[in-house]
């Protein structure tokens, strides 16, 4: 599929692996909002696996971090059949929502992708962030009401990340978020939690690097959660 | 609560974290999904409308059935054996791969069970399969023989799942003194067997060790809460352990009770003797575990009057052993009750 001019190899390959663990999920479709969201997150949290992902640039926006470049890439996927859009509403000149899915030409290139272990990697981070945001958008706090539906409920707990929050709060609109900077509160926090449980042999289970990831990935996701009940009881 | 606190709480003690934790079989994210249709279920405006008919129902899920148990654990599940009257020869709602929810009782036949030590046992007999025993509002959670966790209402997911209100395990003091107004006011007295005649039900400590356990867990915010008391048959295991997250250092409470039950006495010299015991029982544990910084003796006391313990050699016990032991008199009148006596007295 190199034929393809595609500006950025790497993001297109991340989108597919989103929109390919979105089926997999058996969810119809994934929004914009959503693979934002999931993009945010596994780009926040790939240091507790050391993932490398590519390169982009989170903006702080009305509706949580965004990174504009996502879109192209999208429209190009789009464009060239391996990306269907599932379904389109525009609401004002310039705002549109739109959800989009995998088409079989798509699966077929993560299937060739993933036969290199670097991309096999990044397609199991997709998946379990993925699977993950799927859990945590369904529960029960998030059962009734509030602004976002279904799969975006996800953005409650985006909210709640202090990297995020610290940019929202301290500089100007669209600045910029940058997540592997030393003090950002979230990097800190995962080095943190890394020195606790191999200080404290925590996951000394026999299980694989994964495995044992996932269990601190669940941490994280359950931990943004407890801050949202906290601050939902504050409120 | 800061939020390095707050992280390894959940990565330690949360139900999904304990669940992962202790089974290597499943993956951790396909558990996580299993509890959270669990809590859904429980949740649906079926099951809480019909709340009051159901009897006390466990689910037993075999590891095998995980991956679909989205589709699975829906509100038509419990209408099914509802509707059916199927709860009458059974309360095992039993899924698998093979009967994605048999209403047949497969595995576990024409059998009711409601206490946690009976399906700990049963559970230990099917390392495979998860036991989640649903009473009302409350979960529990078995799995290969040990208790893993518990939700107490799982409506309330501040108190299971927030931190805001929990404090830390230094602070003993507090802690006891919290629990003091907490069992007085929250505490189902179920283990009373005849309330106007003081007498206790067979075996109490279970109940008792069990209930001061679940306050624990949900109410400290920087320890590890450990306890045997609720896999099997372990009557003489009644410790509950805290660890300290950051010190390592561990927190002791050892339960006893004195008074009368239906099939043993501690009263007079004996309720003395077996107070005396717990202290007894506190040495060997501080012989035994160099870590620990404090241990607490928590004795439930049934007896007729809200006499004081004459503690032995108490000026030479160990400075770790919490003085004075904390002793919880077990009433047994209502609270107006007990007003209006003493308003009688004060006016004698």
């Amino acid at each position: 599929m190199n034929h393809i001019p595609f500006n950025n190899y790497s993001r297109a390959n991340e989108l597919l692996y989103i929109l390919n663990a979105t089926k997999r999920e058996d969810l119809d479709s994934i929004s914009k909002i959503g693979i934002q969201k999931v993009l945010y997150l596994a780009n926040l949290l790939a240091p507790v696996k050391n993932v490398i992902l590519s390169t982009l640039r989170f903006l702080s926006y009305t509706r949580g971090p965004y990174a504009p470049d996502v879109q192209n890439t999208l429209d190009q996927l789009t464009a060239n059949g391996f990306v269907y859009i599932t379904t389109f509403r525009e609401f004002k000149a310039k705002s549109s929502v739109a959800t989009y899915s995998i088409s079989t030409a798509g699966e077929a290139v993560v299937n060739k992708l993933t036969v290199n272990p670097k991309e096999d990697e990044k397609k199991w981070w997709f998946e379990s962030i993925l699977k993950l945001s799927a859990i945590y958008s369904d529960q029960p706090a998030f059962l009734e009401g509030g602004s976002y539906s279904g799969f975006d409920k996800i953005v409650n707990l985006v909210y709640e990340d202090d990297t995020f929050l610290n940019v929202k709060d301290n500089l100007q609109f669209a600045s910029v978020i940058n997540l592997k900077r030393e003090d950002a509160p979230t990097f800190t926090l995962i080095n943190f939690i890394k020195n606790y449980v191999s200080e404290n042999k925590l996951l000394d289970n026999g299980k694989n690097e994964r495995w044992n990831a996932e269990i601190v990935l669940i941490g994280f996701f359950e931990f943004l959660y407890s801050k949202y009940l906290d601050n939902l009881s504050n409120e | 609560m800061n939020d390095r606190t707050r992280l390894i709480s959940t990565i330690q003690n949360s139900i999904f974290a304990k669940l992962t934790l202790k089974d290597t079989d499943t993956h951790p994210i396909e558990n996580t999904k299993l509890l959270t249709s669990v809590l859904k279920l429980l949740h649906s405006k079926y099951y809480q409308t019909n709340i009051d008919s159901f009897p006390p129902f466990i689910l037993a899920i075999d590891n095998d059935s995980i991956s679909s148990c989205t589709k699975t654990l829906r509100p038509e599940l419990l209408e099914k054996f509802y509707t059916e009257d199927r709860f009458n020869e059974s309360n095992f709602i039993e899924i698998s791969s093979k009967n994605s929810a048999s209403i047949e009782n497969v595995k576990f036949g024409n059998f009711t069970v409601d206490t946690p030590d009976v399906l700990s046992d049963i559970s230990e007999d099917n390392p495979k399969i998860k036991f989640f025993l649903v009473r009302k509002n409350t979960l529990e959670l078995f799995y290969n023989g040990k208790f893993i966790s518990h939700i107490q209402n799982i409506c309330n997911e501040n108190d299971s799942r927030g931190y805001n209100s929990r404090i830390s395990i230094i602070n003993t003091e507090d802690i006891l003194a919290r629990y003091k107004l907490y069992f007085k006011s929250k505490v189902d007295p179920i283990y009373w067997k005849n309330k106007s005649q003081r007498i206790l039900s067979d075996k109490p400590e279970r109940y008792l060790a069990q209930v001061f356990y679940f306050y624990l867990d949900n109410l400290i915010a920087d320890g590890k809460v450990d306890t045997e008391t609720l896999s099997g048959s372990q009557d003489n295991k009644l410790d509950i352990r805290v660890v300290h997250f950051f010190t390592n250092k561990v927190y002791i409470f050892e339960v006893k009770w004195i008074g009368k039950s239906e099939k043993t006495s501690y009263l007079n010299l004996k309720a003395e003797e077996r107070a005396n015991s717990g202290i007894e029982q506190l040495k060997i544990y501080l012989e035994e575990d160099f870590e620990c910084e404090t241990c607490v003796l928590i004795l439930y006391d049934g007896r007729d009057l809200d006499d004081p313990i004459t503690w032995v050699d108490e000026e030479n016990w160990d400075k770790r052993i919490h003085k004075p032991p904390f002793r919880l008199f077990l009433e047994s009148e209502s609270a107006s009750v007990r007003a209006t006596r003493a308003s009688k007295l004060n006016k004698n």
